[in-house]
């Protein structure tokens, strides 16, 4: 039997691959008469299409329809990712991981990154919504002492250690739903790639994959179903254990 | 005719500069999103990091203008006829009463330091708060 993780993995290629008849939800707003025919799609929308679809195909009609309010914190909030997620992880049995190519020397220098690094090992949390982590993997592309973002932030701390070893653990997760950006951005994760819809697009420009360990973003959280969640092969975070 | 001319420009960009500064510096303040700190700090103060009418922001990095509009001894009300958040104009504010502001900054302050102490990477972020605090007292008063 397939499990909700197989599913969205097989639906998020298929979505990537194939998406003729969707255009960017903003290029749409710009240009309705042009794209009347197409079906508007975003970031947070291929990730609603994605996970719908996989709980109906497992059988689970209510959490299909449930998907597409579960971000909403009430009848009048906007919907956020940060909220999905809270609510997959607390009610549903999810795990989030914390990404970040260098814990400490963003290459952007964005001292957010740092911080956010900071937050997730302390109090395993993500984004200002406080989405509980359960796992913390960085420096899987450790930045350049070299660099000048490096001298810029925190030179004092010395060159991260590249951990290729969690790395690896990500490159055979079948199916995960990620944010960046305290949820300004949201994705799917599939075996160690990022695939991003891009509102401004159609065509091909509209999908696009990316190596994890090359996705701009830097930090970011990705939240891993139940199926997965109780097998992943990574250290749980102390501020995580026995919550 | 000259002479009158040049008269009343100069009582204009009196009147015009006293004016605008007894209110900025008794009334309000304007800051941008990033003085309050990263946004993992800050959005819970603050709101999201990208224009509030946004479901989300754009997929690729992208920094958002967006401002603090920190007010005191005037009424929310009349902080938004004078800031008014415009979508058509890409103009977004987020209104911070005085006090909130103040107490947003002497708790995270507290909090980086302690995190500094612990042995995170903090640089000179507690340094950062404090100036901006200091920045926000001296205009609006303690």
């Amino acid at each position: 039997m397939s499990t909700i993780s197989i599913v969205a993995r097989k639906k998020t290629l298929d979505l990537y691959l194939n998406h003729q008849n969707e255009v960017g939800s903003e290029l749409k707003k710009k240009h309705p008469k042009k794209y009347e025919n197409y079906k508007s799609t975003d970031c947070i929308t291929y990730v609603l299409n994605v996970l719908s679809f996989a709980y109906k195909a497992v059988g689970n009609n209510q959490m299909a329809k449930d998907i597409w309010l579960m971000g909403k914190e009430n009848r009048q909030a906007d919907f956020k990712g940060t909220i999905l997620a809270k609510r997959l992880v607390n009610n549903k049995n999810w795990a989030g991981i914390y990404v970040s190519p260098d814990s400490i020397h963003p290459t952007d220098g964005d001292k957010e990154h740092t911080f956010a690094a900071v937050m997730a090992k302390r109090n395993c949390t993500f984004s200002p919504d406080k989405v509980p982590l359960k796992h913390r993997v960085v420096n899987y592309k450790p930045t350049s002492k070299n660099d000048p973002k490096f001298q810029s932030l925190y030179p004092n701390f010395g060159t991260s250690t590249l951990n290729e070893v969690d790395y690896k653990v990500l490159e055979r997760i079948p199916f995960g739903f990620g944010l960046s950006r305290g949820g300004m951005h949201c994705w799917v994760f599939v075996e160690g790639f990022v695939y991003e819809v891009h509102w401004d697009s159609v065509g091909s420009g509209l999908y696009e994959k990316t190596a994890l360990r090359d996705f701009p973003w830097l930090s970011s959280a990705i939240f891993v179903p139940n199926d997965v969640a109780a097998n992943l092969k990574l250290v749980t975070l102390k501020c995580a254990v026995g919550v | 005719m000259k002479f009158v001319i040049n008269i009343c420009l100069g009582l204009i960009f009196i009147i015009s500069g006293c004016s605008s500064q007894v209110v900025d510096k008794k009334q309000y303040l304007v800051l941008p999103y990033s003085s309050f700190g990263p946004s993992t700090m800050s959005g819970s103060l603050l709101g999201v990091e990208w224009f509030q009418w946004l479901p989300h922001g754009d997929s690729r990095p992208t920094k958002y203008d967006v401002n603090v509009i920190i007010y005191r001894e005037i009424s929310l009300g009349e902080v938004k006829k004078i800031y008014p958040i415009s979508q058509k104009k890409r103009v977004d504010y987020r209104y911070i009463n005085y006090l909130d502001a103040v107490s947003y900054f002497n708790r995270n302050i507290i909090e980086v330091i302690n995190m500094e102490q612990e042995g995170y990477p903090m640089g000179a972020l507690s340094q950062e708060l404090k100036s901006v605090k200091t920045h926000i007292i001296n205009k609006l008063g303690n």
